[in-house]
C-alpha cells in the first residue's frame, strides 16, 4: 500500500510558493514523494517525465529507485535547489591530443554537506553504488558527482587487490576471461586472478616501499 | 563472469566518470587485472590520456608500479614529475616525450648529461625551484620552448648557447645568498633568430635582496635578439640604475624594431629620483614610476601592470603617488582599471602598516593572495593598530611570510580570517602566540617554521590542530650555507639539530592527526643507516595498519643538510 512521506524542506508554505506546484515522485516499492520544481529541475529523467505526461495528482512511477534510496535523493536535491547552476564544460577538452598534460578531474572539492550526507551509503551494504546508479537513471549530475569522486578518492593508491577487496569484486571464473589461457595481455599486466591462490603467479603490484 | 558485487553492477559509463577523477597511473594501478571486463574497459579508455601524464601527485608506491611498466614510459609524449622521481624514472633511448615539465622541490643540480636522452624533447618546463648542471650543457637540440628557474645569469647565458632555434624562454632567477656580481658572466655566443618571445624575471626568491644584479648585462643581451616580438622584463636589485627615455630607446626599442608586447619592472636602490616622465610619452607603452622615500628605492614599470608580483614597492602612498605618462583620473576605479594592479598576487612589503594601506590592499589588490614581509627595513618599523574590526579583513590573503627580524608586524594575523600558510621562525611565532593567542591562527593547515627548538613543540601542536602539512627546519633561512663538519664530513650545523625520532614520535603521539606530511632537518641522527626504518616503527606504533605512509630521508653518506620526510595517505 502506497504511504505519503514530504521531504522536510518542502513542507514550509514558503517554499512552496517560491518554487510552484507540487509534484509526486512513487518508489518501486510503493513509497510516494511529495516534491517542488527546485527538486524536479535538477533531475533530467523526473522533469522530462513530467514535461511530457499532464501527470496531476498521479504520482510519477520511478522503477528503479527504492524509497530508502530516494527518500536522501529528494533530501539532497531540496538542499541544493537554490545553488547557482555551474558554467557549462566543454567535456571534449579533455581528449585534446594536442594537450599538454592530462590532468584529471578534481575530486577533493565535494562539499562538507555532501561528505556527511554520502557517508550514510556504505559499501558493504551496496548502498553506496545504489545511490549512484539512482543518480544515473534520475539524471541528477550534482549527486552523480558526488557518488564518483567518493568513489575515487577511496580507490586512489590503492592496488587492484586492495580495490578488488574493498568493493568485493568479482573474479573472472577458472579458465575463462582474463584466467584464460590465452588471456594474457602486456598491457594489463600477466596475472590472471581467481580466488585459488595457487593458481595466481607473482603479484602485478609491487610492494610498498616501506616494507 | 559470477555477480557478486554491487560494483559490478555498475554501467560501463559510471566506471569511466568514476576514471576522469583519477590520474590515468592511479586507474591501471588500481583497476588492471581485476577482471576482463576492467581489463578490456581499461583498452577502450582515451589511450591518448596516458601519453600527456602528470606523475606529481601519484602517491610513491604507484609511481614505483608505473616505473615498472617500461612499454608505457616509452610511449609518454608528455610528462610531468618532481626531482625525485625524475632520478628514478628511465627513459630509453627510443623515448618519445617531447614534453618534459619538472617540478623541482629543492634546487636541482644535473651531474650527468645521459639524465637528459630526451632526443626529441621540444618543450622544457623547470618549475619551483633553480636548475644546474655539470657543463658544459648538452640539452637536445630540438627544443624550442624552454620556462626554467636559474641560479645565475650566466646559467642563462649558457642555457641560450645551447639552444639554436629555440623560439620561447621565460627564464626566473631564483636569488640567493650565493648569487654574485656577474661582471665577468659569458658572452651569448649566437642568440636563436627564431626566439621571439623572451621573459626573464629576477625576484627576491626568499626575501633577500643584495643588489648585485647587473642592468647593463641584462640590456646587452636583449639587444641581440633581433626577433624578439615579445619581452617581459621583472629585475629587482640593481645598483643606481637609472632608465631614461633615451637609454630605453637607443638599448632596447631601437635594436628590436619587430617588438609588439613589452612588460618592465626595474627597482633599483639609490640613484636620482626620476623628476618627469615626459621622456616616456613618446613609446607606445604607458610607464610610470614611483620612489619608495623610506627604502630609497626606485621602481619605473609599464602600465596595465602585467606581472603577478610586486616587490618591496608598495607602501600607504604608492597608488596616489605613481607618476604615469597618462593624465591619471579622478575616478579610482578608472585608475584601478588601468593601472592594472588586480593582477597581482604576491607582494613582498616593507613599509608601516597603515589604515590606508589596509584600504589600498583591499580595493586596488583585489587578487593579492600572498604578502611576503621583508626583513630589510621591518625591524625599523612601528607594530601597526590593532585593527580588531571585520572592516579591515583582508579575505583573498591566504599565505604569510614573515622573515625574521618582523617582530613588529605579527598582530597582522589578526587581519587574515582566511589565513592557510604561514611560514616564520620560531621565536616570531612565540611572540605571535603570547600577543595574539592561537585563535587567529589555528585554521592554518600549512606552517613552516625556521629555528625551530623542540622544547616549543607542544606550543606548536597545541595552537595548530588544523595543520596537514609542517616544515621543522633548524635552519635560519632555506638560504643558509652549511656548516661542514670537518670531521667526518656529513652533518652540517652540528651545532642546533634536534632528534628527529623524538620529534616525531611527539607529534605522533599528541592530536595532530590530520597531517599528511612532516618535514624536519637538520636532525642530528645522520649517521644512522637505519632511520628509515626507527621511524617506520614509530609510525606503526602510533597508526594502524591501514594507515599508509612514506619516508624520505637524507642517505646518512650525503653532505647535504639532512631532512627527513614523511608522508601520509
Amino acid at each position: 500500500m502506497a504511504t505519503t512521506a514530504e521531504a522536510s524542506n518542502t513542507t514550509t508554505g514558503n517554499t512552496e510558493t517560491a518554487t510552484g506546484k507540487m509534484i509526486k515522485i512513487q518508489s518501486n516499492d510503493g513509497q510516494i514523494f511529495e516534491v517542488d520544481q527546485g527538486v524536479v529541475e535538477q533531475s533530467s529523467t523526473i522533469k522530462t517525465l513530467s514535461d511530457l505526461m499532464d501527470v496531476g495528482d498521479v504520482p510519477i512511477p520511478l522503477p528503479n529507485v527504492k524509497a530508502s534510496i530516494l527518500g536522501p535523493i529528494v533530501d539532497f536535491c531540496n538542499h541544493h535547489k537554490n545553488d547557482q547552476k555551474p558554467e557549462p564544460i566543454d567535456e571534449d577538452d579533455d581528449d585534446d591530443p594536442n594537450k599538454d598534460i592530462y590532468e584529471p578531474k578534481r575530486s577533493d572539492d565535494i562539499c562538507e554537506w555532501d561528505l556527511n550526507f554520502i557517508k550514510q551509503f556504505t559499501v558493504p551494504e551496496g548502498t553506496l553504488f545504489d545511490i549512484i546508479m539512482a543518480a544515473n537513471y534520475l539524471g541528477i549530475k550534482t549527486l552523480l558527482a558526488v557518488g564518483c569522486k567518493t568513489i575515487a578518492n577511496m580507490v586512489r593508491g590503492k592496488s587492484s587487490t586492495e580495490v578488488r577487496e574493498m568493493f568485493n569484486i568479482s573474479y573472472d571464473p577458472p579458465g575463462e576471461g582474463i584466467n584464460a589461457p590465452n588471456a594474457i595481455e602486456g598491457q594489463a599486466g600477466t596475472v590472471p586472478t581467481t580466488q585459488d591462490a595457487n593458481a595466481t603467479g607473482p603479484s602485478p603490484q609491487p610492494d610498498p616501499m616501506n616494507q | 563472469m559470477y555477480i557478486t558485487s554491487n560494483f559490478d553492477r555498475l554501467p560501463n559509463e559510471i566506471y569511466f566518470l568514476i576514471f576522469d577523477y583519477l590520474n590515468s597511473i592511479d586507474i591501471l594501478y588500481s583497476f588492471s587485472n581485476v577482471n576482463r571486463r576492467l581489463n578490456s574497459l581499461l583498452k577502450t579508455y582515451s589511450y591518448t590520456k596516458w601519453k600527456f601524464i602528470d606523475l606529481t601527485k601519484l602517491t610513491p608506491h604507484v609511481f614505483k608500479y608505473y616505473c615498472l611498466q617500461k612499454r608505457l614510459i616509452n610511449e609518454i609524449c608528455s610528462i610531468k614529475l618532481t626531482d625525485e622521481q625524475f632520478d628514478l624514472i628511465q627513459f630509453s633511448s627510443t623515448n618519445q616525450v617531447r614534453q618534459l615539465n619538472v617540478l623541482l622541490e629543492t634546487n636541482y643540480h644535473l651531474y650527468s648529461n645521459e639524465q637528459f636522452i630526451l632526443k626529441n624533447l621540444k618543450k622544457l618546463i623547470i618549475e619551483q625551484n633553480a636548475l644546474t648542471w655539470q657543463k658544459p650543457l648538452m640539452i637536445a637540440e630540438k627544443l624550442t620552448e624552454v620556462l626554467i628557474h636559474l641560479k645565475t645569469h650566466a646559467d642563462l647565458i649558457e642555457l641560450l648557447n645551447c639552444l639554436p632555434i629555440v623560439e620561447k624562454v621565460h627564464a626566473t632567477i631564483n636569488y640567493e645568498v650565493t648569487s654574485s656580481n656577474e661582471s665577468n658572466s659569458l658572452n651569448l655566443i649566437s642568440c636563436s633568430n627564431k626566439l621571439i618571445d623572451f621573459s626573464y624575471l629576477i625576484h627576491s626568491h626568499r626575501g633577500l635582496v643584495y643588489f648585485v644584479t647587473d642592468y647593463d648585462l641584462i640590456e646587452l643581451l636583449i639587444k641581440q635578439m633581433k626577433s624578439l616580438i615579445n619581452l617581459r622584463l621583472y629585475i629587482i636589485g640593481c645598483l643606481n640604475t637609472i632608465i631614461d627615455g633615451s637609454r630605453l630607446e637607443n638599448n632596447i626599442f631601437n635594436s628590436l624594431p619587430k617588438l609588439k608586447q613589452f612588460h618592465f619592472f626595474l627597482q633599483s636602490y639609490g640613484g636620482k629620483r626620476m623628476k618627469s616622465m615626459d621622456e616616456y610619452k613618446k613609446f607606445q607603452w604607458n610607464f610610470a614610476s614611483y620612489t619608495n622615500d623610506l627604502t630609497d628605492m626606485h621602481f619605473l614599470f609599464t602600465l596595465p601592470y602585467q606581472f603577478q608580483r610586486l616587490d618591496e614597492c608598495l607602501n600607504e602612498h604608492f597608488i596616489n603617488s605613481i607618476q604615469t605618462t597618462f593624465q591619471k583620473s579622478k575616478d579610482k576605479n578608472v585608475n584601478d582599471k588601468l593601472f592594472g594592479m588586480n593582477n597581482i598576487k604576491h607582494v613582498d612589503l616593507s613599509c608601516n602598516l597603515t589604515l590606508n594601506l589596509l584600504n589600498e590592499l583591499k580595493e586596488s589588490f583585489q587578487s593579492l593572495e600572498s604578502i611576503r614581509f621583508s626583513s630589510s627595513t621591518a625591524e625599523y618599523l612601528s607594530p601597526p593598530s590593532l585593527y580588531r574590526q571585520s572592516r579591515y579583513y583582508l579575505n583573498s590573503i591566504r599565505n604569510l611570510t614573515f622573515d625574521h627580524t618582523c617582530k613588529n608586524q605579527s598582530a597582522f594575523v589578526r587581519l587574515l580570517p582566511n589565513l592557510n600558510k604561514l611560514i616564520l621562525n620560531q621565536n616570531l611565532l612565540n611572540i605571535l602566540l603570547d600577543e595574539t593567542g592561537s585563535g587567529y591562527v589555528c585554521r592554518v593547515t600549512h606552517l613552516e617554521i625556521y629555528s625551530f627548538q623542540r622544547h616549543y613543540l607542544e606550543n606548536i601542536t597545541d595552537s595548530f590542530p588544523n595543520i596537514r602539512y609542517l616544515k621543522l627546519k633548524t635552519l635560519l633561512t632555506d638560504d643558509e650555507g652549511p656548516i661542514r663538519s670537518y670531521i667526518d664530513c656529513r652533518c652540517h650545523h652540528k651545532h642546533r639539530p634536534v632528534s628527529i625520532v623524538d620529534v616525531l614520535d611527539e607529534l605522533l603521539k599528541g592530536k595532530l592527526r590530520r597531517l599528511k606530511q612532516i618535514e624536519i632537518g637538520c636532525y642530528f641522527e645522520r649517521d644512522e643507516i637505519n632511520i628509515e626504518p626507527i621511524l617506520s616503527r614509530i609510525i606503526r606504533k602510533h597508526l594502524n595498519e591501514t594507515h599508509q605512509f612514506h619516508i624520505k630521508c637524507e642517505n646518512y653518506k650525503s653532505t647535504r643538510c639532512g631532512t627527513g620526510t614523511i608522508l601520509f595517505f
